[in-house]
């Protein structure tokens, strides 16, 4: 209706853009994430993270805690990968203090890591098939991260908040039905892997959903700083447990799985194969499990790491954490920062999601995988 | 940690042994260190200092040409560090200047990995490296919501965690770390005046 | 097309078509008459009355049952148990479901388009409802009612239903509730082409659009019409499923972008009306297809079992009543294997995207049904007895039906298994780049499809 008097109603339909406001309360954010998305019809324009919800001020607590006090926090950063933060923070201590850890320590911090790992990619897994519309296989991997959750209440007495390492060590050594119920997990999940795959990796609507979505280039995923399974799925092997070895990983055999265009597809293969990976590390690690203490022999009493800094990260399931330890040679740091990969990695979130439609936007947080607890901090 | 990879880190040097000076951790001057040499030969007198601590690399630059070291670092003469894991700040109200920026740089392709610093007066502004890096994006937003230092030539320098309207920048050692009224908190919350008396032990009267 | 019959042979020509089947004659209104209501008050009256309450009890029933038999199958494949704590398994669950939806505040959304929003699931309901006056459940007294149009009747009526779904959608003021009315309204405009398409095939053979009739046709010729249409029936089973908004064609209500969709701002019994809606379309669906398809309430060996149980008198009481309630058993187990496979499908497949979800339907399903109806149509003209203007002489039309002999069968199944392999092979031609498992050529019509959406919204900027 080509009419040269243009009306009121006209002007309605001239705007051609709606403003959706995507979460914070949104079954599909992951958390308190709200995504303002400028459509035209379904088509993602522009994009802005509202993030903060969940900011706590955990830096700013820390400065006040003693360094004891302040491992539980890194529990509550990714709580659902809460030993990996806690590993990083306890090197970061060690390292400063220059504590030699015994290797029962350091095999059995291996094992609780990896096994977060997996637990870990198994709630991604879930979620972000959820997310895409495949229901079922939320309930097959929390089968079987129920089983890890179930390990770790033995271990620790928690399910979620892990809470295993002490500055120095490990609180408990494991007890004897440890090293049994880890080979029994391992035992059952390579199969349960297969069957997951049997499920998705093969499934036209799955690639459909996720074959050239959210395309990222090596050099546009190093340049947004990415780290973890989302910058691997774009072909760069860039894994810290390789790139800056800490505990005893060196004395591991696996392998860094990459992807090569770096599209949801290849992060999800690329998740796949690390929780493959994760189960050779703890097999060989629950395998040559040295005997010993788990204690190092000498941590004073009162932690008062020397004056100085160090950054130590570490390879967590959603990509390198890192914490930079100001350190005044009191009993509290003088600064202590995270360097959250999640935070890092939700910044790609508008790069990745302009131009496709709102159904992808919920599949790329997915494949982004963040933890709320970690962005804000 | 107890390994001496020579992957790890600069592959120049070897760990600190577990003996320190007391209250302090070693710190040694990187004299024989490639990229150092490289940054002195070519910077000269905005290299203020060059040290290796607890193994890691740490270069303290003016913070005028601190732009032009991080687009040297990732660009020029093919040190290849792509990666930026990291842009904060300290806070050290005692000493001038009070802000010291920290940068964490890796290298993708040859694991080295360098810790950049520099002195920033407060209410200056230091130079966004946006431009370089796009990650610094968000890192900067954070870095200027927790302690208010200016990033200039960022293209949206705003609060990020923070909500927009809050008053005072957290992270720095003057802000107190219990709760304080504001008045971000009372527009939006409703909450007005604590009494001077408000107990934040976390004990309920009944 | 009454050509030369240089190939005319006609094997069936010895042995004629035999009698059509024996249909009972006693119905319920006889009993009504007997106490002396005036026949025609009785007949069009009384016993359809009975009938409507009976159908809506025992649907109503149905659909808050479908919803625990919907969580059990769905627990059964996720490997845990579903319901189990409102009586024995569970089987309490409708009710306490029920209660507490009726218990619940009916809100209206402010700034909400009240009498709309308020008619809109009320819409919805009675469209889907209103179809099972003509749904054949069983034979003879079994039905409702037969209009001789009535499958065309069914397809106008169900098309209304989305017009609930859309004015819920505007009506709710909310934006998520708007794209999911858009997609909705999109989504089933587009299908209902390929359903209807669909539908064709099969009405070749049965020759008539009545339900009942269609039924007789099948039971007539011996063959239920999946076996000589079987591509019709592939379509019309997805066309169905987006039609009711199943996954992985359930996008209007996709709850994990859209979080519910053009029901997300409905509360308590209003919502439960759009349930309720959702679970009777099932049925429906699955009842046209267990009728067109599978043979309706008809079964081989049916006549057999009434007879064990009745004698062979067509004409008693007991054999009219033993007969009905058998059809209808047979027709409700046919059309729950059909919703048991939509739930089955529902839980294990991924959630399609909108344009993906269009492309299925506009260059896959819609192009493969009309090819179907052509080539179906030709075989069935070559086929025809050369007096009623055929060429091969395998299918005899008769008044009763078609009538084909075991050459005929063949020839049709042979007919539409090549109908079928070639279509598939054709359309993967065609559509290569849908197809295909190369992921690289997947990426690239991915990254054409992202480009051209920018540019399509940079050009709408620009103007």
């Amino acid at each position: 209706m080509a009419s040269d008097t243009p009306s009121a109603a006209a002007h309605v339909f001239e705007q051609t853009e709606m403003l959706l406001n995507m979460g914070p309360q949104h079954p599909s954010t992951h958390g308190v994430l709200r995504v303002l998305l400028k459509l035209d019809g379904e088509t993602v324009v522009d994009l802005d993270c509202d993030i903060g919800y969940l900011h706590r001020g955990v830096e700013k607590i820390c400065e006040h805690d003693t360094y004891p006090m302040i491992t539980p926090y890194f529990d509550r950063l990714d709580y659902v990968a809460a030993v990996n933060g806690d590993l990083v923070y306890v090197e970061a201590v060690e390292r400063l203090m220059g504590v030699e850890l015994p290797r029962r320590a350091e095999y059995l911090r291996v094992i609780l890591a990896e096994l977060q790992r997996i637990a870990s990619h198994l709630l991604w897994l879930a979620t972000h098939a959820l997310d895409i519309g495949a229901a079922t296989i939320f309930l097959y991997a929390f089968r079987e991260r129920e089983e890890i959750l179930k390990i770790f209440e033995n271990f620790t007495g928690a399910r979620l908040t892990a809470h295993a390492f002490r500055i120095g060590g490990l609180q408990w050594d494991a007890n004897p039905e440890f090293v049994r119920d880890v080979l029994a997990f391992l035992d059952i999940l390579p199969g349960r892997i297969d069957e997951y795959e049997t499920i998705l990796s093969e499934n036209r609507i799955w690639l459909a959903r996720t074959v050239g979505i959210g395309v990222l280039t090596a050099a546009d995923a190093i340049d947004t700083g990415l780290t973890g399974p989302v910058l691997r799925g774009s072909g760069v092997a860039y894994d810290v447990r390789r790139a800056a070895p800490y505990s005893v990983y060196p004395e591991f055999d696996f392998e860094i799985p990459t992807g090569d265009t770096g599209d949801t597809y290849d992060r999800y293969l690329v998740r796949m194969q690390e929780l493959r990976q994760s189960v050779r590390i703890v097999r060989q690690a629950i395998e040559g499990l040295p005997e010993g203490s788990v204690m190092a022999a000498r941590v004073p009493r009162v932690i008062k790491p020397p004056a100085g800094e160090v950054f130590h990260t570490n390879e967590s399931p959603k990509g390198e954490i890192g914490v930079y330890l100001v350190s005044d040679g009191t009993n509290t740091p003088y600064r202590l920062r995270v360097r959250p990969p999640c935070f890092v990695n939700l910044q790609a979130l508008k790069q990745l999601a302009v131009g496709h439609l709102v159904a992808d936007v919920v599949a790329l947080i997915g494949t982004i995988d963040i933890v709320l607890g970690e962005v804000d901090r | 940690m107890t390994k001496d990879d020579p992957n790890n880190e600069a592959s120049s040097e070897s760990r600190p042994t577990a003996k320190k000076a007391k209250g302090g951790i070693d710190v040694v001057e990187a004299t024989d260190d490639r990229l150092v040499e490289r940054l002195r030969e070519r910077f000269g007198d905005a290299i203020h200092s060059a040290v290796i601590m607890v193994g890691q690399r740490v270069v303290v630059v003016a913070v005028d040409s601190l732009a032009e070291v991080l687009t040297y670092l990732k660009s020029g003469d093919e040190l290849k560090f792509d990666l930026l894991l990291d842009v904060t700040a300290v806070h050290r109200p005692a000493e001038t200047p009070p802000f010291e920026l920290v940068y964490q740089l890796c290298s993708t392709s040859t694991l080295e990995r360098v810790r950049i610093k520099s002195g920033i007066e407060d209410g200056a502004s230091a130079q966004s490296v946006t431009g370089i890096w796009r990650t610094a994006n968000w890192l900067e937003r954070e870095c200027f919501d927790m302690f208010g230092i200016v990033f200039e030539g960022h293209p949206d320098l705003r609060r990020i965690l923070l909500p927009e309207g809050w008053e005072g920048h957290p992270l720095r050692k003057e802000y107190p770390v219990e709760f304080r009224e504001n008045r971000w908190v009372a527009d939006t919350l409703n909450i007005h005046a604590l009494p001077d008396d408000a107990d934040f032990s976390g004990k309920v009267e009944i | 097309m009454s050509g030369p019959i240089a190939l005319h042979w006609a094997p069936q020509a010895a042995s004629p078509p035999p009698p059509p089947p024996v249909v009972p004659s006693w119905s319920p209104v006889e009993l009504i008459e007997s106490i002396g209501v005036p026949h025609g008050f009785a007949e069009y009256v009384v016993w359809p009355a009975v009938q409507l309450a009976l159908i809506l009890f025992v649907v109503l029933t149905a659909v808050a049952y479908l919803t625990y038999l919907e969580r059990k199958v769905a627990a059964f494949i996720q490997a845990r148990l579903g319901p189990m704590r409102v009586g024995p398994v569970g089987l309490l669950q409708p009710l306490a479901d029920g209660l507490k939806l009726l218990s619940k505040e009916d809100l209206v959304p402010a700034g909400a388009d009240r009498f709309v929003y308020l008619a809109a699931p009320v819409l919805a309901v009675t469209a889907a409802l209103g179809l099972l006056v003509l749904v054949p459940f069983g034979a003879a007294w079994g039905t409702v009612t037969d209009i001789n149009i009535g499958l065309l009747f069914l397809l106008a009526v169900a098309s209304i239903g989305v017009l609930g779904i859309v004015l819920a959608g505007w009506a709710s003021n909310s934006k998520y509730a708007l794209l999911g009315a858009m997609r909705s309204s999109a989504q089933l405009v587009s299908y209902e082409v390929a359903l209807g398409l669909a539908l064709v095939g099969p009405l070749l053979f049965a020759r008539t659009l009545s339900m009942q009739e269609i039924v007789e046709s099948q039971r007539f010729t011996g063959l239920w019409w999946v076996a000589v249409q079987p591509l019709a029936f592939v379509v019309y089973f997805i066309g169905s499923l987006a039609e009711t908004n199943r996954a992985p064609f359930d996008l209007p209500e996709s709850e994990s972008e859209l979080v519910a969709g053009f029901h997300v701002e409905y509360s308590g019994f209003r919502w439960s009306l759009f349930f309720m809606a959702e679970y009777a379309n099932i049925i429906i669906t699955s009842a046209i297809a267990a009728t067109v398809f599978l043979g309706g309430w008809s079964m081989p060996g049916l006549e057999t079992a009434v007879s064990w149980i009745a004698g062979t008198d067509a004409t008693t009481p007991l054999y009219s009543t033993a007969f009905t309630l058998l059809s209808i058993g047979v027709f409700a187990g046919k059309v729950l294997v059909l919703v048991y496979v939509v739930m089955w499908v529902r839980w294990t497949l991924p959630r399609y995207r909108y344009d993906q979800l269009m492309d299925l339907g506009w260059r896959w399903l819609i192009p493969v049904s009309l090819a179907n109806i052509l080539i179906s149509a030709f075989a069935f003209l070559v086929a025809m007895r050369p007096d009623q203007g055929g060429l091969l002489g395998l299918v005899e039309v008769t008044k009763n039906g078609l009538w084909m002999g075991w050459a005929g069968t063949a020839y049709f199944l042979l007919v539409n298994l090549a109908t079928f392999a070639m279509a598939a092979w054709l359309l993967a031609k065609l559509n290569k780049t849908a197809w295909s498992t190369d992921l690289h050529a997947l990426r690239r019509v991915e990254a054409l499809r992202r480009a051209g959406r920018l540019a399509t919204a940079e050009e709408a900027r620009a103007e």
